[in-house]
């Protein structure tokens, strides 16, 4: 039992690598990517622009390994996943069953939405202020202000869906007499679902540029610090290095989320 | 036995310039069903046979009139006067009059509709649709399993039971809606043009089991159909409906005994019949 787990999330896990990298290591794109690596590379070297302003991509692979071997640059990175899953999971476990039951319950909904309503429009980032002062500078204030870049875009695209489910589903589950709660199981969670899920891709993407912000403004730990740490001492390739690896994380993140929607929705496939 | 008294449906409609409108679905419908028959209700498209179903289903509340079964009241209308409006809005302002109970299901045996386009969940797969109803009529999980197996056998869905409903034909998932329907053992099935996007030939296969279950099992069935020829093959008794707003204007017996031969010259002479008079 317990190596047939083990095994069946080793495959799962390959294929998810399959899944994620598939799009990337395509005859296609390499076709386009490795000239033009080539091409940054030599502009570099041959002087056609300045390598101080731009390192050429043996600049930024030294630089990586540079930070990976010296520097700790793991520990900055666990650092800002943990804050980063922190954030996103507290967004989601909070808007996802919020949204369901505001856009299941008309009389909840006339009563909790409007106060959301006044707060979504509020660009996240102008939060940060009050957040530094109401809980210093550290790992509750970043993991709060992700929360709150996540939090709405989910709450709302989830309420919008839940709201939308079609009645006659409703209808041919209440005839056989479901009660709401199995309507809620069975029924709107899994309308919404696709709906939740693009959602949640938007709250990652959102929630990133809030890590970077909180990382940048307040902290001492984390990618973000080490970029503005490299924007004081002038450390260009330092800096690429910081932007693809926060790059890299979104782009895994989201990568995963669309492997979970192609294997959620197996039912939506057309016949054939 | 079914009555259903002076019942009337009025949708209120959005007002497009101001002025506030409805549309009455249905005015004055008496109709009797007795108990183990088959009824058809026929009319043309609009008149509001779907609407009457849903209401014999507890799915919407009739405007005025009311329906009993077994003489016993089961669909009132929403009251009109002023204070009785307010204490019901009062006690239905946190769940709709439609809703069952919040956390336990409500296990309603006597009643099954299959729905005009199914209504069958695109995210289960055919088994699961089946014992899904079965399990909010609190039959346990073990059981199930082989109640479901049994019903889809009957349907002829058994081979396709792990596949979902966009990988079956229309004709298909009319026999899973009608398995799902079946499973519950009802006493009453609701059918809302049941055979209407299937072909010739699976339509009357389906006509068939239909017929072999009524006669099998004594469930009273109310049939919505615009097919003339499947009202008279099928039924004891038929319902006219003249459109907007629907009432009925006539009602026919069918007394040719059972089994029936769909080129018996007296059910095409009725068929003919009922066609004129639409007319
Ligand atoms: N929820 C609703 N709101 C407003 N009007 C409605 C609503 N449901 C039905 N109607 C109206 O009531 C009338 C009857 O509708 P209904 O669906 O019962 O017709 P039907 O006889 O089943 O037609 P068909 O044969 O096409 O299925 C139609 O004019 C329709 O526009
Ligand atoms: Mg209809």
């Amino acid at each position: 039992m317990k190596k047939g787990l083990l095994a069946s999330s080793i495959i799962a896990s390959l294929d998810f690598l399959r899944f994620a990298f598939g799009s990337l290591l395509t005859k296609e794109f390499l076709k386009l990517a490795l000239p033009l690596m080539l091409l940054w590379e030599i502009a570099g070297r041959v002087g056609w622009v300045s390598r101080n302003l731009i390192p050429t991509f043996s600049d930024v692979v030294l630089a990586f390994l540079n930070l990976l071997l010296h520097k700790h640059l793991l520990i900055y990175v666990a650092d800002s996943l943990l804050t980063f899953f922190l954030g996103i999971f507290l967004a989601v476990i909070l808007a996802v069953p919020l949204g369901i039951v505001v856009g299941w319950n008309v009389y909840l909904r006339k009563h909790i939405l409007p106060f959301f309503q006044l707060l979504a429009p509020i660009p996240p980032l102008a939060w940060a202020p009050l957040t530094i002062i109401f809980f210093g500078i550290g790992l509750p204030m970043k993991v709060f202000l992700i929360f709150l870049g996540a939090f709405f875009p989910i709450f709302l695209n989830t309420y919008q869906a839940v709201k939308d489910t079609d009645p006659r589903y409703l209808a041919s589950a209440r005839v056989f007499g479901a009660s709401e709660w199995t309507l809620l199981v069975h029924v709107y969670f899994w309308q919404a679902l696709g709906a939740i899920l693009m959602s949640v891709k938007t709250g990652i993407a959102l929630g990133l540029v809030m890590l970077t912000a909180a990382e940048m403004y307040g902290g001492r730990s984390g990618i973000g610090f080490l970029l503005m740490q490299a924007k004081e001492f002038f450390q260009i390739p330092v800096m690429v290095v910081c932007m693809l690896l926060l790059g890299g994380i979104g782009w895994f993140l989201i990568e995963l989320l669309k492997y979970l929607e192609l294997k959620l929705s197996v039912w939506k496939e057309v016949r054939g | 036995m079914i009555d259903v008294l002076k019942l009337g449906k009025t949708f209120p409609l959005q007002a497009s310039q101001g002025q506030a409108q409805s549309v009455t679905a249905l005015h004055d419908i008496n109709l009797q069903i007795i108990k183990g028959s088959i009824v058809s209700l026929l009319g043309p498209t609009g008149c509001g046979k779907s609407t009457l179903l849903e209401i014999l289903a507890g799915l919407q509340s009739p405007t005025t009139g009311e329906v009993r079964l077994e003489g016993l009241p089961f669909a009132t209308p929403i009251p009109t006067d002023k204070k009785l409006l307010k204490a019901y809005q009062r006690q239905h302002r946190f769940l709709s009059p439609q809703a069952n109970r919040l956390f336990h299901n409500r296990p309603r045996h006597d009643i099954a509709m299959v729905f005009q386009d199914y209504a069958v969940f695109p995210w289960k797969n055919v088994l699961d649709n089946v014992t899904f109803t079965l399990s909010i009529v609190g039959v346990p999980k073990q059981q199930s399993q082989e109640i479901a197996l049994g019903y889809l056998d009957k349907v002829g869905l058994l081979s396709s039971k792990t596949k979902y409903p966009s990988q079956l034909s229309g004709g298909m998932k009319q026999r899973l809606a009608i398995a799902r329907a079946l499973c519950v053992q009802p006493k009453i099935m609701l059918l809302d043009e049941p055979f209407a996007s299937v072909d010739e030939l699976t339509r009357q296969q389906l006509q068939e089991l239909l017929l072999h279950i009524a006669s099998a099992t004594k469930v009273t069935i109310v049939l919505v159909t615009h097919d003339v020829a499947e009202a008279v093959y099928l039924s004891d008794k038929i319902f006219l409906f003249t459109p907007t707003p629907g009432t009925i204007y006539k009602t026919i017996e069918v007394n040719s005994p059972r089994p029936r031969r769909r080129s018996d010259a007296e059910l095409v002479a009725l068929q003919n019949q009922i066609s004129t008079s639409f007319r």
